[in-house]
């Protein structure tokens, strides 16, 4: 690791904030419903980057972009399963304003650790996720308690930090009312929401599990990696596939 | 109130004790990340003290005491930790032989949280010491053999007071405050408000034996301390203002200097 002098430190203490800011946009978004945006405002374009979810990883621009869209496709099936459910209440409602309704999404990242290159090139960080949320099922809006970590590599470019490699990993994800590791109550379904059933995420370009959710004998499970100070990118370890 | 002490700075030095305090935030959080991950040794080798006399007089402070002095940091967070988890991993290779748990590694079945949000920090005007004040609201499972877990959110302060050694600085006083524990999968109204001695396991579980027993933080009563004891600016470290085993954190009003 080089030795940093003051106007160096100035400049790492302002991209620092940068790719804070950049998490907390990604938090916000989740939480105003604008899923359908993060890899347009925060996401390279370059054709190597990747997402690592449990369930595998989707590679590529097309693969990443296709994963938030169809979080916004959800998001827009849930409110018009909402709007059939509750017709008096959000009958006047604009198609825009219909967006989100019926769901909350509370994603804060905190506990950073963050390592610029000291090429300043690349960057990498690990969060905790500790948040909640509620997904709108067949059997209406259902809560749950989620616990994981967002880890990332990012790239410097024109217009300055933007994601390259993201693992966005789900530790515990627990229906609210159960303790961790216990079957979710099943609830009946409704009519209203039975279009939920129609819904369905992409398959990841890569299949394969990166992380089980926790079970009551599940092997001792960490986090992904913690940052450590490097040169170059070569030097490190990658948050990719 | 809340301002740093009006003493000046060149703007170089001035820059370096932001950087200073990014590179503390960052610190606490690589601790605990480490302390999540089951890596307690590693995280006090890597970021507590290792001077002889700083690692003497380094604490560890849990509701009911403070452990003094490496070797009673070391007893508390990894001894009682992997012995812990020694018990657990028995409990399911005795209950389930037929499960094939035998060379299964420590922590079968736990899951842990502790995560630093919400910081104070302050570093000292003589920069040989800093104070930090985070809140550390995570979670904690232990599977059972029978297929449930006991599973709780869990939420605490966390009081550190690093020391400079060198260049390097290095975590040397720290209390965790455990406030409050929810089970996780139960109702508020159905926990019971104030718990009998023999149900209070899920709070003092993280207690043990400590070198210096005493009153740190009452969970029941403790808020009005609090204020206190939150970090603020300073000039230099005085042990009575501190966050060790001699300091200021668990004192009485009536044995406090006002």
């Amino acid at each position: 690791m080089k030795k940093l002098y003051p106007d160096a430190m100035l400049e790492r203490l302002e991209w620092r904030r940068d790719i804070r800011n950049l998490m907390g946009r990604i938090s916000a978004d989740y939480s105003v419903r604008e899923e359908g945006k993060i890899y347009d405002r925060y996401w390279s374009r370059r054709e190597d980057v990747c997402l690592g979810v449990n369930e595998g990883w989707y590679v590529g621009p097309e693969a990443v972009a296709g994963y938030y869209r169809a979080l916004d496709e959800e998001i827009i099936l849930a409110a018009q399963c909402v709007k059939k459910d509750f017709p008096d209440k959000v009958a006047e409602l604009s198609e825009e304003e219909l967006k989100g309704i019926g769901a909350i999404s509370y994603i804060p990242v905190d506990s950073q650790v963050i390592e610029i290159a000291d090429d300043g090139q690349t960057a990498k960080a690990l969060f905790n996720i500790r948040g909640s949320y509620n997904k709108v099922t067949v059997s209406g809006p259902i809560a749950y308690w989620l616990f994981g970590w967002a880890a990332v590599d990012f790239v410097m470019e024109a217009d300055g930090w933007r994601i390259w490699h993201m693992q966005w990993l789900r530790n515990v994800n627990v229906q609210c009312g159960t303790s961790f590791g216990e079957a979710p109550e099943e609830f009946p379904e409704i009519e209203a929401y039975r279009e939920m059933a129609s819904f369905h995420m992409p398959e990841p370009t890569v299949a394969v599990t990166l992380m089980e959710n926790y079970y009551t004998d599940r092997p001792f499970t960490k986090s992904p990696k913690v940052p450590e100070p490097y040169e170059t990118f070569a030097d490190t370890f990658s948050y990719g596939l | 109130m809340y301002q740093e002490h009006n003493k000046t700075y060149t703007d170089d030095a001035y820059i370096v004790r932001m950087w200073e305090k990014e590179y503390l935030q960052d610190m606490v959080g690589r601790f605990m990340f480490a302390w999540s991950n089951g890596e307690r040794q590693e995280a006090l080798d890597k970021y507590w003290v290792q001077k002889t006399h700083n690692r003497r007089d380094a604490s560890f402070g849990v509701n009911n005491g403070f452990y003094v002095g490496m070797d009673e940091v070391v007893r508390h967070f990894v001894e009682a930790y992997e012995n812990e988890c020694k018990a657990d991993l028995k409990a399911f290779q005795d209950a389930r032989p037929e499960k094939g748990y035998t060379g299964a590694d420590l922590g079968l079945g736990k899951t842990t949280l502790h995560d630093c949000t919400t910081p104070l920090l302050y570093i000292a005007d003589d920069g040989q010491t800093a104070r930090y004040l985070c809140y550390d609201v995570g979670m904690d499972a232990t599977g059972k053999p029978d297929g449930t877990s006991k599973s709780y959110f869990e939420i605490a302060l966390c009081f550190i007071e690093f020391i400079k050694e060198g260049e390097d600085w290095k975590i040397w006083h720290l209390i965790w405050q455990h406030d409050f524990t929810i089970e996780a999968g139960k109702a508020y109204d159905a926990l019971p408000r104030i718990l009998a001695p023999e149900d209070n396991a899920a709070f003092t579980r993280h207690h043990g034996s400590p070198t210096k027993p005493f009153d740190v933080y009452d969970d029941l009563y403790g808020w009005e301390y609090i204020y206190w004891d939150m970090p603020a600016p300073y000039k230099t470290y005085e042990e009575e203002e501190g966050y060790g085993p001699r300091g200021k954190v668990g004192k009485k009003y009536y044995d406090r200097i006002v």
